[in-house]
């Protein structure tokens, strides 16, 4: 029977003192700097933890995943019709909706699986089980089939992290659809909304009207659906509207995902014809 | 003692399973409610360990949940904060007769009243710390109180599951 404080030892404040220390250097150097630090889940051990429990909570809701898939391709499907039609119909046919592709630019997507994911947290990230061996670079974005995702920030050899959309340090360049109204895209903390700012007080649009990617970084291409307008309102004194954007995707059930990756077309044309020496 | 340290290791790995597998992959986010186990091995840590032992074990710990929820240094940090306080808080809710050496502190040894006080304020310690930690900013003070509320109330509940499914010896 002896009371706990006779086990304390003058040296362990000196230790909590130190490792408190360390912690506060990694929570700083993680959140304010965008180098790598070892400390995540893009190394191999983790990275399998993730991917097992995720293959087995994708198992449970496989049935849902296929419907969601047979969807978009019923979707692609009939957008591909469309654009036959059209382009037998008319000679002079120009891609102008859907991803508009920038003829400077070629985009190739690459298919990943997100292995681990945080919604409720202020810095909100996620795992995708590719990484350098497959090619993913910094600063590639992260897309789904209906909405932006996010943007890798770290890479590990066979995982990489990206920064959620759902991060108060991500921004994304936005666009009014058919009004051309360009955007500051950026979160505050609700996890089906995004706010957009710098949209001009004189500009015209309504509340549904949907908001796509301007395509002004490389990061993400022109045209990528993002969400649609569920409220706005002008501050009392400033000259731009601040605009409440629902997400086009509830950013909690993300399971496949494309990494952008882009090259410019002459680039492109070089290493073509590299290879036919 | 090799009893002992082989049971601690065992509840070392039982903890860092279910909280990555359970509470953090297979358990949809809620905003306001996270489930938090990996205390247990402080919690229920032998009062033959030294303070410095303590430490280093909460360090190890954290560091291994912060690995895997990509949040360098914020479980860590807390976790310490936790180990550190808990002579203050043992001495605040010393029963008349002291701690025995070889019982560590559980509901079975100790009562569940006496239980639910120390483990509820080692728990408030740890998640204030973290969440503050995690927004490191007192702008967030709001959802900082909510957060530590909603996960208090919830990972008490898994806390007192486990003794019941585990049964912690000695």
């Amino acid at each position: 029977m002896r009371s706990p404080f006779q086990y304390f030892k003058g040296n362990s404040f000196l230790l909590f003192f130190v490792l408190e220390t360390i912690c506060l250097f990694l929570v700083v150097g993680y959140n304010k700097s965008q180098k790598e630090i070892f400390i995540n889940s893009t190394n191999i051990f983790t990275g399998k933890i993730h991917e097992k429990t995720s293959e087995f909570s994708n198992y449970i809701s496989l049935s849902a995943l296929a419907d969601k898939l047979s969807v978009q391709n019923a979707e692609l499907r009939k957008q591909l019709i469309e654009l036959e039609t059209r382009m037998h119909q008319d000679s002079n046919f120009v891609i102008d909706s859907f991803v508009e592709l920038d003829s400077t630019k070629i985009y190739e997507f690459l298919p990943v699986k997100i292995i681990n994911n945080s919604v409720n947290k202020i810095y909100n990230t996620f795992t995708i089980n590719k990484g350098k061996k497959d090619g993913i670079q910094y600063k590639q974005g992260v897309i789904g089939n209906n909405g932006v995702y996010g943007i890798v920030i770290r890479i590990g050899n066979h995982y990489s992290v990206a920064m959620s959309i759902l991060n108060p340090e991500m921004k994304v360049s936005g666009m009014i659809q058919g009004r051309n109204y360009i955007g500051s895209i950026n979160w505050d903390g609700d996890v089906t909304h995004v706010k957009m700012n710098d949209v001009p007080k004189h500009a015209i649009f309504e509340k549904g009207d949907t908001i796509i990617t301007s395509g002004y970084s490389s990061i993400f291409p022109k045209g990528l659906h993002v969400g649609v307008i569920d409220t706005f309102w002008i501050e009392s004194g400033r000259n731009f509207y601040v605009i409440d954007v629902k997400l086009g995707e509830d950013l909690s059930k993300m399971t496949y995902a494309y990494v952008v990756n882009h090259k410019s077309k002459e680039e492109q044309l070089s290493i073509e014809a590299g290879e036919n020496e | 003692m090799n009893n002992d340290l082989a049971r601690n290791i065992i509840r070392f790995v039982i903890l860092v399973l279910l909280q990555v597998v359970i509470f953090m992959d297979m358990i949809p986010d809620w905003k306001y409610i996270s489930i938090f186990i990996y205390p247990l091995i402080i919690i229920l840590a032998s009062f033959k360990y030294s303070n410095s032992l303590l430490l280093l074990i909460a360090f190890a710990m954290g560091l291994i949940i912060d690995f895997t929820d990509n949040s360098p240094g914020v479980h860590a940090g807390a976790l310490v904060m936790m180990a550190f306080s808990r002579p203050l808080i043992l001495s605040l809710f010393e029963p008349t007769g002291g701690y025995l050496l070889n019982k560590i502190p559980t509901v079975s040894n100790y009562g569940l009243v006496w239980f639910a006080k120390y483990a509820s304020l080692m728990m408030l310690v740890h998640l204030l710390t973290y969440f503050s930690l995690e927004s490191f900013s007192f702008v967030y003070f709001v959802t900082i109180i909510s957060k530590t509320i909603g996960s208090f109330l919830v990972s008490m509940i898994f806390i007192f599951i486990y003794q019941f499914i585990f049964v912690p010896k000695e």
